[in-house]
Protein backbone atom coordinates (compact mmCIF):
# COMPACT_ATOMS: atom_id res chain seq x y z
CA UNK A 1 0.00 0.00 0.00
CA UNK A 2 1.03 3.33 -0.86
CA UNK A 3 1.52 6.42 1.48
CA UNK A 4 -1.17 8.36 2.03
CA UNK A 5 -0.56 11.23 0.55
CA UNK A 6 2.19 10.24 -1.77
CA UNK A 7 2.66 13.66 -3.60
CA UNK A 8 3.89 15.54 -0.68
CA UNK A 9 7.05 13.44 -0.92
CA UNK A 10 9.61 13.42 -3.82
CA UNK A 11 12.56 11.18 -4.37
CA UNK A 12 16.01 13.12 -4.96
CA UNK A 13 15.92 11.97 -8.80
CA UNK A 14 12.83 13.64 -8.99
CA UNK A 15 14.27 17.15 -7.66
CA UNK A 16 17.15 16.50 -9.85
CA UNK A 17 15.16 15.88 -12.98
CA UNK A 18 12.92 19.40 -12.15
CA UNK A 19 16.03 21.55 -11.17
CA UNK A 20 15.42 24.39 -14.20
CA UNK A 21 11.61 23.53 -13.60
CA UNK A 22 10.64 26.99 -13.31
CA UNK A 23 6.90 26.37 -11.12
CA UNK A 24 9.64 24.53 -9.08
CA UNK A 25 11.36 26.13 -5.95
CA UNK A 26 14.10 23.88 -4.00
CA UNK A 27 14.68 25.98 -0.31
CA UNK A 28 17.21 24.34 2.00
CA UNK A 29 15.99 24.81 5.49
CA UNK A 30 17.75 24.17 8.80
CA UNK A 31 18.55 25.62 11.94
CA UNK A 32 21.17 27.13 10.82
CA UNK A 33 22.79 27.76 7.30
CA UNK A 34 26.70 26.32 7.26
CA UNK A 35 25.36 23.48 5.68
CA UNK A 36 23.66 25.34 3.14
CA UNK A 37 26.83 27.79 2.63
CA UNK A 38 29.33 24.88 2.57
CA UNK A 39 27.85 23.46 -0.81
CA UNK A 40 24.15 22.81 -1.58
CA UNK A 41 21.78 21.67 -4.35
CA UNK A 42 21.87 24.24 -7.48
CA UNK A 43 19.60 27.19 -7.46
CA UNK A 44 18.43 26.07 -3.50
CA UNK A 45 17.65 28.94 -1.34
CA UNK A 46 18.91 27.96 2.11
CA UNK A 47 16.43 29.47 5.01
CA UNK A 48 16.96 30.51 8.35
CA UNK A 49 15.17 28.84 10.64
CA UNK A 50 15.89 30.48 13.83
CA UNK A 51 15.92 34.14 11.73
CA UNK A 52 13.49 33.30 8.99
CA UNK A 53 10.65 30.54 10.20
CA UNK A 54 10.93 31.55 13.53
CA UNK A 55 9.77 35.29 16.18
CA UNK A 56 12.33 34.43 18.45
CA UNK A 57 10.80 37.81 20.16
CA UNK A 58 7.45 36.27 21.49
CA UNK A 59 8.26 32.84 20.65
CA UNK A 60 6.01 31.95 17.60
CA UNK A 61 6.34 31.53 14.00
CA UNK A 62 6.97 34.37 11.85
CA UNK A 63 3.49 36.69 11.70
CA UNK A 64 1.55 36.56 8.30
CA UNK A 65 3.45 39.33 6.86
CA UNK A 66 7.08 38.47 7.58
CA UNK A 67 6.28 35.21 6.07
CA UNK A 68 4.76 36.79 2.95
CA UNK A 69 7.63 38.83 2.61
CA UNK A 70 10.16 35.64 2.79
CA UNK A 71 8.28 34.09 0.32
CA UNK A 72 8.01 37.22 -1.66
CA UNK A 73 11.72 37.72 -1.76
CA UNK A 74 12.28 33.73 -2.67
CA UNK A 75 10.25 34.08 -5.83
CA UNK A 76 7.51 31.97 -4.52
CA UNK A 77 4.16 32.39 -5.81
CA UNK A 78 1.03 30.79 -4.23
CA UNK A 79 1.33 28.19 -7.37
CA UNK A 80 4.91 27.49 -7.06
CA UNK A 81 5.75 23.65 -5.86
CA UNK A 82 8.05 24.10 -3.18
CA UNK A 83 10.84 21.14 -2.49
CA UNK A 84 11.87 21.48 1.16
CA UNK A 85 15.17 19.61 2.27
CA UNK A 86 17.91 19.87 4.99
CA UNK A 87 20.58 18.71 6.81
CA UNK A 88 19.26 16.93 10.55
CA UNK A 89 17.52 14.40 8.60
CA UNK A 90 15.01 17.05 7.51
CA UNK A 91 13.32 17.96 10.76
CA UNK A 92 13.74 21.61 10.04
CA UNK A 93 12.70 20.92 6.80
CA UNK A 94 9.19 19.34 7.72
CA UNK A 95 8.92 22.56 10.24
CA UNK A 96 8.76 24.47 6.84
CA UNK A 97 6.55 22.79 5.13
CA UNK A 98 4.30 22.55 8.59
CA UNK A 99 4.41 26.61 9.07
CA UNK A 100 3.48 26.85 4.86
CA UNK A 101 0.62 24.87 5.52
CA UNK A 102 -0.09 27.22 8.37
CA UNK A 103 -0.47 29.68 5.94
CA UNK A 104 -2.30 28.12 3.19
CA UNK A 105 0.27 26.83 1.13
CA UNK A 106 -0.90 24.51 -1.62
CA UNK A 107 2.12 22.41 -2.87
CA UNK A 108 4.95 22.17 -0.71
CA UNK A 109 6.52 18.59 -0.29
CA UNK A 110 9.46 16.97 1.18
CA UNK A 111 13.06 15.54 -0.15
CA UNK A 112 12.97 12.40 0.58
CA UNK A 113 16.32 11.13 2.80
CA UNK A 114 17.02 15.30 2.65
CA UNK A 115 20.59 16.58 2.08
CA UNK A 116 22.81 13.63 3.60
CA UNK A 117 21.27 11.16 0.64
CA UNK A 118 21.46 13.90 -1.93
CA UNK A 119 25.18 14.06 -1.01
CA UNK A 120 25.85 10.18 -0.34
CA UNK A 121 24.54 9.79 -4.21
CA UNK A 122 27.02 12.29 -5.61
CA UNK A 123 24.27 14.64 -6.92
CA UNK A 124 25.82 18.18 -8.02
CA UNK A 125 25.85 20.54 -5.16
CA UNK A 126 26.81 24.50 -5.63
CA UNK A 127 28.21 27.25 -4.15
CA UNK A 128 26.30 30.21 -5.39
CA UNK A 129 23.72 32.22 -3.88
CA UNK A 130 20.41 31.71 -5.92
CA UNK A 131 18.56 34.61 -6.56
CA UNK A 132 14.65 34.69 -8.41
CA UNK A 133 12.50 37.85 -9.17
CA UNK A 134 10.34 38.65 -6.48
CA UNK A 135 6.84 37.41 -6.65
CA UNK A 136 3.93 38.74 -5.06
CA UNK A 137 2.94 35.81 -2.39
CA UNK A 138 -0.46 35.89 -0.51
CA UNK A 139 -0.87 33.87 2.67
CA UNK A 140 -3.96 32.85 3.95
CA UNK A 141 -4.92 33.63 7.83
CA UNK A 142 -2.92 30.93 10.16
CA UNK A 143 -4.90 27.40 10.29
CA UNK A 144 -3.81 26.39 13.89
CA UNK A 145 -6.10 23.38 13.46
CA UNK A 146 -2.24 21.36 12.65
CA UNK A 147 -0.92 23.52 15.60
CA UNK A 148 -1.32 22.57 19.78
CA UNK A 149 -0.81 25.19 22.19
CA UNK A 150 -0.18 24.35 26.41
CA UNK A 151 -4.19 24.80 26.86
CA UNK A 152 -4.85 21.84 24.27
CA UNK A 153 -1.92 20.04 25.55
CA UNK A 154 -2.45 20.05 29.39
CA UNK A 155 -6.34 19.10 28.74
CA UNK A 156 -4.61 15.92 26.39
CA UNK A 157 -3.05 15.03 29.87
CA UNK A 158 -5.61 15.23 32.64
CA UNK A 159 -8.57 14.30 30.18
CA UNK A 160 -6.52 11.73 28.04
CA UNK A 161 -8.37 13.50 25.36
CA UNK A 162 -5.95 12.50 22.09
CA UNK A 163 -2.37 10.51 22.43
CA UNK A 164 0.42 12.04 23.17
CA UNK A 165 3.80 11.42 20.83
CA UNK A 166 6.97 12.26 22.88
CA UNK A 167 9.62 12.16 20.08
CA UNK A 168 12.93 12.72 21.45
CA UNK A 169 15.61 10.30 22.26
CA UNK A 170 14.74 7.72 24.93
CA UNK A 171 17.22 9.63 27.35
CA UNK A 172 15.47 13.12 26.78
CA UNK A 173 11.95 11.24 27.29
CA UNK A 174 13.42 9.23 30.65
CA UNK A 175 15.04 12.56 31.94
CA UNK A 176 18.60 11.08 31.86
CA UNK A 177 19.64 14.16 30.23
CA UNK A 178 18.03 17.46 29.60
CA UNK A 179 18.78 17.95 25.64
CA UNK A 180 20.05 15.74 22.41
CA UNK A 181 23.96 15.56 23.72
CA UNK A 182 26.17 18.48 22.30
CA UNK A 183 23.22 20.75 22.34
CA UNK A 184 22.36 23.27 24.96
CA UNK A 185 20.00 22.56 27.87
CA UNK A 186 16.48 24.36 27.22
CA UNK A 187 14.57 23.04 30.46
CA UNK A 188 14.72 22.66 34.27
CA UNK A 189 13.34 19.27 34.51
CA UNK A 190 14.00 15.87 32.55
CA UNK A 191 11.39 13.77 31.96
CA UNK A 192 7.86 13.57 29.95
CA UNK A 193 4.44 14.79 29.33
CA UNK A 194 2.17 11.90 32.07
CA UNK A 195 0.87 9.60 29.89
CA UNK A 196 2.87 10.33 26.76
CA UNK A 197 4.07 7.32 24.44
CA UNK A 198 8.19 7.40 23.36
CA UNK A 199 8.29 6.89 20.20
CA UNK A 200 11.56 8.69 18.84
CA UNK A 201 11.01 10.36 15.43
CA UNK A 202 13.71 8.14 13.99
CA UNK A 203 11.84 5.14 14.21
CA UNK A 204 9.93 6.38 11.22
CA UNK A 205 12.70 6.52 9.00
CA UNK A 206 15.43 3.32 7.38
CA UNK A 207 18.90 3.88 7.77
CA UNK A 208 19.07 5.98 4.91
CA UNK A 209 17.10 8.73 6.28
CA UNK A 210 14.47 7.78 3.93
CA UNK A 211 10.77 7.08 5.16
CA UNK A 212 9.65 3.10 5.92
CA UNK A 213 6.81 2.05 3.86
CA UNK A 214 3.25 2.37 4.74
CA UNK A 215 3.04 -0.54 6.38
CA UNK A 216 6.34 -0.44 8.61
CA UNK A 217 4.57 3.15 10.09
CA UNK A 218 1.72 2.03 10.54
CA UNK A 219 2.68 -0.82 12.69
CA UNK A 220 5.14 1.30 14.76
CA UNK A 221 2.31 3.79 16.14
CA UNK A 222 -0.48 1.42 15.87
CA UNK A 223 1.48 -0.72 18.51
CA UNK A 224 2.08 2.50 20.54
CA UNK A 225 -1.66 3.17 21.03
CA UNK A 226 -1.57 5.91 18.31
CA UNK A 227 -3.95 5.25 15.81
CA UNK A 228 -6.17 7.41 13.31
CA UNK A 229 -9.48 7.04 15.43
CA UNK A 230 -7.60 9.60 18.24
CA UNK A 231 -6.18 12.87 17.87
CA UNK A 232 -3.03 13.12 18.22
CA UNK A 233 -0.38 16.04 19.94
CA UNK A 234 3.33 15.25 19.28
CA UNK A 235 5.68 16.85 20.88
CA UNK A 236 9.65 16.86 21.30
CA UNK A 237 12.03 19.88 22.68
CA UNK A 238 11.60 22.88 20.32
CA UNK A 239 9.12 21.35 18.32
CA UNK A 240 11.23 20.40 15.07
CA UNK A 241 11.22 17.16 15.62
CA UNK A 242 7.89 16.02 16.13
CA UNK A 243 7.09 18.64 12.52
CA UNK A 244 9.09 15.72 10.82
CA UNK A 245 6.86 13.13 13.18
CA UNK A 246 3.25 15.16 12.45
CA UNK A 247 4.35 15.15 8.40
CA UNK A 248 4.64 11.24 8.89
CA UNK A 249 1.16 10.79 10.60
CA UNK A 250 -0.85 13.35 8.51
CA UNK A 251 0.52 12.83 5.20
CA UNK A 252 1.84 9.11 5.05
CA UNK A 253 -0.70 7.49 6.96
CA UNK A 254 -3.43 9.82 6.31
CA UNK A 255 -4.22 10.01 10.03
CA UNK A 256 -7.19 13.07 10.40
CA UNK A 257 -6.16 14.96 13.56
CA UNK A 258 -2.68 15.51 13.96
CA UNK A 259 -1.02 18.94 15.69
CA UNK A 260 2.75 19.63 16.59
CA UNK A 261 3.14 21.34 20.08
CA UNK A 262 5.89 23.60 19.26
CA UNK A 263 6.00 24.48 23.14
CA UNK A 264 6.89 21.25 23.25
CA UNK A 265 9.44 20.01 26.51
CA UNK A 266 11.37 23.56 26.15
CA UNK A 267 7.66 24.67 27.22
CA UNK A 268 6.38 21.88 29.37
CA UNK A 269 9.85 21.18 31.30
CA UNK A 270 9.73 24.82 32.60
CA UNK A 271 6.62 25.08 33.50
CA UNK A 272 5.65 26.03 37.22
CA UNK A 273 3.48 23.09 38.96
CA UNK A 274 3.18 20.82 35.62
CA UNK A 275 2.93 17.27 36.07
CA UNK A 276 5.78 15.34 34.83
CA UNK A 277 6.84 11.57 34.42
CA UNK A 278 10.26 10.31 34.41
CA UNK A 279 11.89 6.57 33.74
CA UNK A 280 11.82 5.26 30.38
CA UNK A 281 8.41 3.24 30.21
CA UNK A 282 5.63 4.61 27.81
CA UNK B 1 26.56 28.39 -12.26
CA UNK B 2 29.33 26.20 -10.91
CA UNK B 3 28.25 23.04 -9.90
CA UNK B 4 30.34 19.81 -8.70
CA UNK B 5 29.97 16.80 -7.25
CA UNK B 6 30.69 15.39 -3.91
CA UNK B 7 33.40 12.81 -3.52
CA UNK B 8 34.30 9.88 -1.24
CA UNK B 9 31.37 9.78 0.37
CA UNK B 10 32.01 7.93 3.66
CA UNK B 11 30.33 7.45 7.20
CA UNK B 12 31.53 5.77 10.35
CA UNK B 13 30.78 5.99 14.00
CA UNK B 14 32.25 6.70 16.85
CA UNK B 15 32.45 7.82 20.81
CA UNK B 16 33.12 10.66 22.50
CA UNK B 17 32.95 11.89 25.60
CA UNK B 18 31.33 8.73 26.40
CA UNK B 19 28.85 9.44 23.72
CA UNK B 20 27.92 7.62 20.20
CA UNK B 21 28.85 9.97 17.11
CA UNK B 22 28.07 9.60 13.21
CA UNK B 23 30.83 11.10 11.43
CA UNK B 24 30.51 12.15 7.48
CA UNK B 25 32.88 13.38 5.53
CA UNK B 26 33.12 13.96 1.91
CA UNK B 27 35.32 15.95 -0.70
CA UNK B 28 34.33 18.65 -3.02
CA UNK B 29 36.90 19.38 -5.12
CA UNK B 30 40.27 20.51 -3.17
CA UNK B 31 37.67 21.16 -0.17
CA UNK B 32 37.39 18.00 2.67
CA UNK B 33 33.76 18.40 4.89
CA UNK B 34 33.09 17.14 8.08
CA UNK B 35 29.97 16.77 10.10
CA UNK B 36 29.49 15.39 13.30
CA UNK B 37 25.65 13.86 14.29
CA UNK B 38 24.65 12.46 18.16
CA UNK B 39 23.31 9.19 17.08
CA UNK B 40 20.82 9.76 19.31
CA UNK B 41 18.63 11.60 18.41
CA UNK B 42 20.77 12.05 14.89
CA UNK B 43 21.57 15.99 15.44
CA UNK B 44 24.38 17.72 13.97
CA UNK B 45 26.62 18.93 16.33
CA UNK B 46 29.70 19.83 14.53
CA UNK B 47 31.32 20.43 10.98
CA UNK B 48 34.81 20.93 10.10
CA UNK B 49 36.42 21.64 6.93
CA UNK B 50 40.28 20.88 6.08
CA UNK B 51 42.43 19.88 2.87
CA UNK B 52 42.30 16.49 4.17
CA UNK B 53 39.42 14.04 5.64
CA UNK B 54 41.73 14.22 8.37
CA UNK B 55 42.20 17.93 9.07
CA UNK B 56 38.32 18.30 8.65
CA UNK B 57 37.24 15.15 10.60
CA UNK B 58 39.89 16.64 13.20
CA UNK B 59 37.94 20.36 13.34
CA UNK B 60 34.80 18.64 13.24
CA UNK B 61 35.86 16.27 16.48
CA UNK B 62 37.77 19.33 18.37
CA UNK B 63 34.38 21.05 18.37
CA UNK B 64 32.11 18.14 19.33
CA UNK B 65 34.26 16.75 21.87
CA UNK B 66 33.65 20.42 23.34
CA UNK B 67 30.15 20.33 23.12
CA UNK B 68 29.92 16.48 24.07
CA UNK B 69 32.01 16.81 27.29
CA UNK B 70 29.49 19.73 28.78
CA UNK B 71 26.13 17.17 28.17
CA UNK B 72 25.22 16.43 31.75
CA UNK B 73 23.89 12.83 32.35
CA UNK B 74 21.08 13.75 34.78
CA UNK B 75 21.44 10.53 36.91
CA UNK B 76 25.01 11.17 36.94
CA UNK B 77 24.95 14.02 38.59
CA UNK B 78 22.50 12.94 41.49
CA UNK B 79 25.11 9.61 41.91
CA UNK B 80 27.73 12.87 42.37
CA UNK B 81 25.76 14.95 44.52
CA UNK B 82 25.25 11.87 46.96
CA UNK B 83 29.04 10.75 46.57
CA UNK B 84 30.44 14.41 47.40
CA UNK B 85 27.79 14.09 50.43
CA UNK B 86 29.41 11.31 51.29
CA UNK B 87 32.71 12.48 50.84
CA UNK B 88 31.96 15.25 53.56
CA UNK B 89 30.21 13.56 55.50
CA UNK B 90 33.41 11.25 56.07
CA UNK B 91 35.56 14.65 56.27
CA UNK B 92 33.66 16.00 58.71
CA UNK B 93 33.97 12.85 61.14
CA UNK B 94 37.51 12.55 60.92
CA UNK B 95 38.20 16.18 61.63
CA UNK B 96 35.98 15.52 65.01
CA UNK B 97 38.14 14.55 68.00
CA UNK B 98 36.73 11.36 70.00
CA UNK B 99 36.17 13.80 72.61
CA UNK B 100 33.74 15.93 69.99
CA UNK B 101 36.06 18.94 69.88
CA UNK B 102 37.17 19.96 66.24
CA UNK B 103 40.63 19.38 64.83
CA UNK B 104 42.18 23.02 64.55
CA UNK B 105 45.05 21.86 63.26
Amino acid sequence: MSYAHPEVLVETSWVAEHLDDPKVRVVEIDVDTTAYDEAHVPGALGWNWSKELCDTHVRDIVPQDKFERLMSASGIGNDTTVIVYGDNNNWFACWGLWQMKIYGHADVRVMNGGRNKWLKEGRPVTTDIAKYPAAAYKASEPDFSIRSFLPEVMTAEQKKSAALVDVRSPGEYSGEILAPPGLPETCQRGGHVPGAKSIPWGLACAEDGTFKSFEDLKKLYESKGVTASRPTIAYCRIGERSSHTWFVLTYLLGYPNVTNYDGSWTEWGNLVRAPIETGAGG
Amino acid sequence: MAEIRPEEYKERNDTVEGWPIGIVSYRLGDRWIAKIHNVSPGAVIARGEGRSRAEAEGSALARARTRLASTRRMRDAVQDLKQSVKQLDGTLRTSIKPDGGRDRS
